[in-house]
């Protein structure tokens, strides 16, 4: 029986499998009690990894560029792969093993791309990731010149754009915010020091390894220009009736909630400081948290014709699950449905005649609204709106 | 590199470092996860092979990593237990309980999903028809026969290990292990 294995194959794990298990796991060591609509949240999660398994052209693969290419990564991440690069991909778990790629990231569970020298874990950012081709001939070398040496010489390079990135190597980690660079080599993982380059020190290699590296920055640059991917002031959940129906003649669907806590989430004084605003506001943004969670839960209820937390839960499971029915096409009938209501494109059915799956897509489409408008009563339209799509605050957000 | 992808391997012969375990025991969620990734494709093995495939398969494993999260804190990382026959042990318990409370018919495999590369249909379906014949013979196994062969035969745990996952005399297990062998060895001859 030594080919056993293949004669009675196992049944493998969702791509998403562990950040499911880790949301929930983390649910439970809060020491503060969810409201049982954060356990319907979690089983959201799991519908949406059902999801993430059943899209055969992103749960998992591999490329190797010979040319600039663009790839979907498991649904919330986009690589653009420089020619020779290698990714290689199973849910949110990348390996990148040569070239430079560059990662925009959307929020969500943790994203990890490893790489031969180090591993990186972002939130929902942009960064590159250079693996030098040469790095076995290069490690054990002297890095003393800096950044310049380094893009010649070092292993790994990770370059952060927006957000942060933890890069880990070992038993050493450094967390590099927008405009930094960590360098991760056999002499472990540190930022890299710009004022330490020294032009006198470089040689031709390594001026015309800097060359390569402000090429493909530019073009990275370039392409998020011509992606509409450049840092810019609207939040990719901010959706208009235009956004909708670019959605719907994808079949694609996104949404954004206000996150579960018990009591409604309350901003740190950091976070409110850094939205202009005072630590006598956090009552009011921690009542609007909490409001939108109870008119969650209570909607979420109504569908699922049950007040039982693990009922409620199960159901919210089960409406995804059946959405991918059919397969992934069936779903996106379902999402095309609801872009175009929101668009403006199609009436809304009367309440009888919707599916339950229907109602549950319809409440998550509704977003921030509810949160955003108790919000207004407060601080006025438009800082709502600021504070609604805030990315330093709490939110759970998703893509299909 | 995440070990999962480096190694897809159906057992888990590749422990982790103590250094993340310790981190697992504070509750470090990276680390959790680290965890989960490793050993996901194991659990996921064995509770398929002894439950079935389907989407209990994919509850059990999540619930059976729950268990493992709310349990570290006592989880000696210096001891001679390793990880995996320690969430395994866990796993089979649970998959066990299942059994009893839900008297759960095992399904047939579905391979389609899982065949090699470069292989014909008539070997695709000969493979097929094997699976489904061993899968169907497995199902027919008292479940502590089941149990012993899978861990024995698909996760590699010794015969002590079996003993003290269970909580049954080695001897037995040897036993459990033979007739568990004897019937599967019978479908495959049919086969064949």
């Amino acid at each position: 029986m030594t080919d056993l294995e293949s004669k009675w194959p196992a049944q493998e794990p969702q791509a998403s499998f562990a950040d499911r298990v880790v949301t929930a796991a983390m649910a439970e060591a809060s020491p503060r009690r969810w409201p049982w609509f954060a356990a319907g949240a979690v089983a959201l999660a799991a519908g949406i990894a059902l999801w993430l398994a059943t899209r055969p052209a992103v749960a998992s693969g591999e490329v190797r560029a010979d040319r600039r290419i663009e790839v979907d990564l498991g649904g919330r991440a986009v690589a653009v792969l420089e020619p020779g690069a290698h990714v290689r991909w199973r849910g949110d778990s990348v390996e990148q093993d040569r070239g430079s790629v560059f990662y925009r990231v959307e929020r969500g569970a943790s994203f990890v791309v490893h790489t031969p020298m180090a591993d990186a874990t972002v939130l929902g950012t942009c960064f590159r990731i250079n693996v030098n081709d040469k790095e076995n001939a290069m490690i054990g070398r002297d890095f003393g010149a800096g950044l310049v040496g380094a893009l010649a010489a070092t292993g790994v390079l990770v370059g952060v754009y927006e957000g942060k990135v933890r890069v880990s190597h070992a038993q050493q980690d450094v967390t590099v915010t927008a405009g930094e660079t960590a360098i991760a080599d056999s002499g472990g993982v540190r930022r890299a020091d710009t004022q330490a380059a020294s032009i006198e020190h470089a040689t031709a290699v390594q001026l015309r390894a800097r060359l390569a590296a402000l090429e493909q920055e530019k073009a990275t640059l370039e392409h998020e220009l011509a992606a509409g991917h450049a840092a810019s002031a609207k939040s990719p959940y901010d959706l208009a009736a235009d956004d909708w129906a670019k959605m719907a003649e994808k079949g694609e669907f996104k949404y954004q909630l206000p996150c579960f806590q018990h009591d409604g989430y309350r901003p740190t004084t950091a976070q409110l400081d850094k939205l202009g605003l005072t630590p006598g506001d956090a009552d009011a943004i921690q009542a609007a948290y909490r409001h939108a969670n109870q008119q969650f839960g209570t909607d979420m209820s109504a569908i699922c014709g049950s007040n039982s937390e693990s009922d409620v839960s199960s159901c919210i499971s089960g409406l995804f699950r059946n959405l991918y029915t059919d397969g992934a096409d069936s779903a996106k009938l379902a999402y095309t449905e609801v872009d175009e209501i929101r668009a403006g494109k199609r009436p809304m059915p009367p309440l009888a005649e919707q599916s339950q799956s229907l109602r549950m897509l319809l409440l998550f489409s509704e977003g921030m609204n509810g949160f955003e408008a108790e919000l207004a009563q407060t601080f006025g339209a438009d800082k709502a709106h600021e504070i609604a799509y805030a990315d330093d605050l709490c939110f759970m957000a998703n893509s299909f | 590199m995440t070990p999962a992808m480096a190694e897809p391997l159906a057992s888990a012969s590749t422990e982790l470092a103590r250094a993340l375990l310790v981190r697992c025991k504070a509750r470090d969620p990276a680390a959790f996860r680290e965890f989960v990734v490793r050993y996901e494709r194991p659990v996921f093995a064995l509770l398929s092979r002894l439950l079935g495939h389907g989407p209990h398969v994919d509850d059990l494993a999540q619930e059976a990593f729950l268990r493992a999260f709310r349990a570290f804190p006592t989880f000696d990382v210096d001891a001679a237990a390793k990880p995996s026959t320690w969430l395994l042990t866990i796993a089979t318990r649970l998959a066990l309980d299942h059994r009893k409370r839900a008297a759960l018919a095992t399904v047939s495999i579905e391979a389609a999903d899982t065949a090699p590369a470069g292989t014909t249909p008539e070997t695709e379906y000969r493979r097929r028809e094997m699976g489904s014949r061993i899968a169907r013979a497995a199902s027919e196994l008292p479940d502590d026969q089941r149990v012993a062969f899978v861990l024995a035969e698909f996760h590699g745990l010794s015969i002590t290990e079996i003993a003290g996952m269970v909580g049954i005399p080695e001897a037995t297990v040897r036993t459990r292990l033979f007739r568990a062998r004897e019937k599967l060895k019978t479908a495959l001859q049919e086969l064949s």
